[in-house]
Order: C-alpha cells, then sequence, then structure tokens
C-alpha cells in the first residue's frame, strides 16, 4: 500500500461514529445517527416542501456541520467564495442523489452506520454505491467534467450557511410552541394545533431526535474535522479505484468500527441480519439500485452528501446549489411518493418486505438513464 | 513512513482538465500520474497531475501550447 494516511482522517472517521452512536442514544432514530440524506428530508418537511407528517424536524447536525465547516476554512485561509460551475446540472444531480437515498433510505454515510449496525441490506446498498461509483469514474477517466467555477462574491458564498442559520433561529424561538404541540398529542389533548410556522413530527422518524444544543454541537464537530481532513465516502473509493491512494477510505472504515464497537458497548448490537432493521427495507433490487444512483451521481458532482454540506460552507456557491436540488429532490420523493419505507415486518405469520411504489422505480430508471445522458453529454474533447 | 520526494504538482479546475493533462504528457513521453491533490494545496478533492520538477518547463509550455487550462503549478514534497 503506498498511501500515505493522514492521522486526521482517523480521527474524524471514529469521531463520526461515535457522535452517530451518541446522537442515538440520546433520541435520533435508530442507525440514524447522522443521515446527510434523511436530515435534509427532515428540513424540507419541516418547512412544508412536502407533508409526510413522520419527517418532519429541523436537523441542527446539518445547520453544525455546515457552520463547522465554514468556521474552519474562515481559521485556516480557505474559505473562498467560488460559484458558476454548471449550476442547473449540479442541482439535478443533487435532485437525482437524494431520490436515490431516499429509495434507499440513507446517505452513505448513513449506509456505513447501518453496516455498523448489523443491517446487511446496508451492504447491498454498499455494492450498488461501488458499482455506481465505478461508472462514475469510467466517465471520468474519459473526460467527463462539469464547467469550472469562478471567484463570486463574498455573500454568493454565504448563502447557504446564513440560511440555514436563520431557519435554525426561527425553528429554535418556535421550539416551545411545537414542543408544546408535540407533547399535547402524545398526550391525547383533544383538539391540540400547531400554531408554529414549522410543522413538526409527533410520531416516527421526525419525532426522534437528540437535544438541540446537543446535536447541534455534534455537526460542528464533524463539520470542522471533515473540512480539515476532506472525509468523504465518495472520494474513498475513486481515490483507491484511481490513484491506489487508501487515505480517504480509511475515514469511512473508521466509522464503521467505532459504530459497531459502540453498539456492542451499549448493547444495541445484535448480531447481523437484513430482516427488522431500523428504518430500512430488503427490497434489495431497489437497495440496490438506489445506491447506484447516488454512487455515480455523488461521482459526477465530485463528493457524497457529506461533502457537499461541507464545500457549501467553505463558499463554494455551486454545492449550495445541489443542496438545494437535494432539498427538492426531498420534497419530490415523499409528495410523489418515490421514496422507500420499513419493511412491515410479520404479517399473519410471514415476513413481509418492503415493496417500491412504482413511481418510486420509474423514478429510479428515469434518474439511472437521466445520468447516462449528462455523463455521455459532458466529455469534454480532451479527454476522449 | 515513506520517504517524501520534491514533486512538481499540477492542480485543476476540472477533472477533465487533469485527464486531458495526463494524456498530452503520456503523448510527449513526459513521466508523471495523475493523484488525489495533496490537502495541503487544496481543500478541494480534486484530481492533480504529479511530474518531475525539471519537467516544469516542458508541462507548462505543453498545456499552453494545447489550450488546456491549470489551476496552480507547485514544488511540494508528496
Amino acid at each position: 500500500m503506498k498511501t500515505k494516511v493522514n492521522p486526521l482522517i482517523i480521527v474524524t472517521g471514529l469521531l463520526i461514529g461515535v457522535a452517530a452512536v451518541a446522537l442515538t442514544a440520546f433520541g435520533n432514530p435508530k442507525n440514524m445517527g447522522f443521515c446527510i440524506a434523511c436530515f435534509i428530508r427532515d428540513i424540507a418537511g419541516t418547512t412544508k416542501l412536502h407533508t409526510a407528517p413522520v419527517v418532519q424536524y429541523l436537523r441542527p447536525e446539518i445547520v453544525g456541520i455546515v457552520l463547522g465547516s465554514m468556521i474552519m476554512a474562515l481559521a485556516s485561509g480557505e474559505w473562498r467564495a467560488k460559484a458558476g460551475s454548471s449550476p442547473a446540472l449540479r442541482f439535478i444531480l443533487g435532485f437525482m442523489v437524494m431520490v436515490g437515498a431516499l429509495i434507499f433510505l440513507g446517505c452513505p454515510l448513513r449506509m456505513v452506520i447501518r453496516m455498523g449496525g448489523g443491517d446487511l441490506n446496508a451492504f447491498v446498498g454498499l455494492a450498488g454505491f461501488a458499482v455506481g461509483i465505478l461508472i462514475g469514474v469510467v466517465f471520468l477517466k474519459k473526460g467527463f467534467g462539469l464547467k469550472r467555477n469562478y471567484d463570486v462574491a463574498n455573500l454568493d458564498g454565504l448563502v447557504l450557511p446564513v440560511v440555514l442559520v436563520i431557519l435554525f433561529v426561527l425553528f429554535f424561538m418556535a421550539w416551545p410552541t411545537l414542543s408544546q404541540y408535540v407533547a399535547d398529542v402524545k398526550n391525547g389533548v383533544e383538539g391540540a394545533k400547531n400554531t408554529a410556522p414549522f410543522a413538526i413530527s409527533t410520531s416516527g422518524p421526525g419525532s426522534m431526535h437528540a437535544p438541540i444544543f446537543m446535536a447541534l454541537v455534534a455537526g460542528l464537530i464533524v463539520g470542522i474535522l471533515a473540512q480539515k481532513s476532506r472525509m468523504c465516502m465518495v472520494g474513498g473509493i475513486r481515490d483507491i479505484v484511481m490513484f491506489k491512494n487508501f487515505n480517504l477510505i480509511i475515514g469511512f472504515v473508521c466509522v464503521f468500527i467505532a459504530v459497531i464497537v459502540g453498539n456492542i458497548v451499549l448493547g444495541n448490537f445484535k448480531g447481523f441480519s437484513t430482516l427488522s432493521q431500523p428504518i430500512a427495507h430488503s427490497s434489495q433490487v431497489w437497495n440496490f439500485l438506489g445506491m447506484v444512483i447516488v454512487g455515480w451521481g455523488s461521482c459526477l458532482l465530485g463528493g457524497c452528501p457529506l461533502r457537499q454540506l461541507i464545500l457549501a460552507g467553505e463558499g463554494n456557491g455551486d454545492s449550495a446549489v445541489t443542496v438545494i436540488g437535494m432539498l427538492v429532490g426531498a420534497a419530490f420523493a415523499h409528495n410523489f411518493a418515490l421514496a422507500g419505507g420499513a419493511d412491515p415486518g410479520m404479517v399473519d405469520g410471514a415476513y413481509k418486505v418492503f415493496s417500491l411504489s412504482n413511481n418510486g422505480k420509474l423514478a429510479a430508471v428515469c434518474c439511472l438513464i437521466a445520468l447516462l445522458v449528462i455523463s455521455l453529454t459532458n466529455l469534454n474533447a480532451e479527454g476522449k | 513512513m515513506l520517504k517524501k520526494k520534491l514533486k512538481l504538482i499540477v492542480t485543476f479546475h476540472t477533472s477533465s482538465e487533469a485527464m486531458a493533462t495526463e494524456k498530452a504528457c503520456k503523448d510527449e513521453g513526459i513521466i508523471g500520474q495523475l493523484i488525489s491533490a495533496p490537502r495541503e494545496l487544496t481543500a478541494d478533492c480534486g484530481i492533480s497531475y504529479a511530474a518531475e520538477v525539471g519537467d516544469k518547463d516542458r508541462i507548462e509550455e505543453l498545456l499552453n501550447s494545447k489550450k488546456i487550462e491549470y489551476d496552480r503549478m507547485v514544488e511540494i514534497e508528496v
């Protein structure tokens, strides 16, 4: 192995894993200490871009990650407002990555966290993710490239962090009303009404969350470390294939190790299985294809959903557009019933597997075709 | 511990510029390889080209003649 391993990537991977286990212990859904796709989907829900009642909450982790990256980039003189690289294509790629992730039920980071939780379905997702990246690498080697970015006004690079902070402050101000509403519903108070401007889940994954400031701090720490180490789930596999460089993949492995050890220590690890896994399904074709879309799309974008948040924090307006694409993709995924769902489990003595809607299947096929079209039409002459 | 060597690193705005550089250099018999952009140079996780320091002028001339854009050429130990 010719790789020079950056110790910071080991620290980052281990801390992300520990933070994920801790956030779950303090209230986040099982195997969902961190999930960039799920958390952006919850933000789309609380801001009423979709109306799925079980996935509506403003996840402070997302705000923390972007701010953490911004703080570290500013402190190290790496913050730079840049934009102008094929924005519409990045928007639609972000959209498709989100659709793929929600069919599978998790971003690449949650895929690893699910693996560490003993969910074998996530290993099928990993196979799809790797295949998607390999397809992307083939096109990169053939000369695929989105257009270059340029320096822009500082305000351009501040858009996503500022919008997220404003949303967080407004959500925090509305929190007493929101939490009272949730308590009223749980206590069966008749005529309970949410008078806050945000929607909030009273059941399901959106209702499960760690304390607000704990989640924010965890996000900040992950954002700071991921900016410094360039942690990226897609980059890990891409670098192995293209350069035989194992540095980034070690972060990926460290997340897995920390999560599995953490789950064992807390008594949450029940062995490996495909059945009855938290917020997961065992419809393997769609687990696989969902993650092919995520791997391929993220490879063309140059980074996984976590990396897009980090880049947006560094002042990259193109990544901010990608994140907004993911937000809209999440809204579409729930408004048009494209997203996956948990296996119903034991029904009448037999294990029932989740069945993806026809809309979801059609969306997955359309995403794969669109990725092929984007890949083929952006091959630059020099690389062909 | 792997020993560091002084290398010429070319960074790019896009991955397709990196691919084009590798192909052009290979055609001209310049020895080099694509690598993940060193963290010391950039926060981006893009692709860069590593070559011998002595080939700097040849590479610069080649990229200009082929109109291949690049971001920076830096000599660092990698």
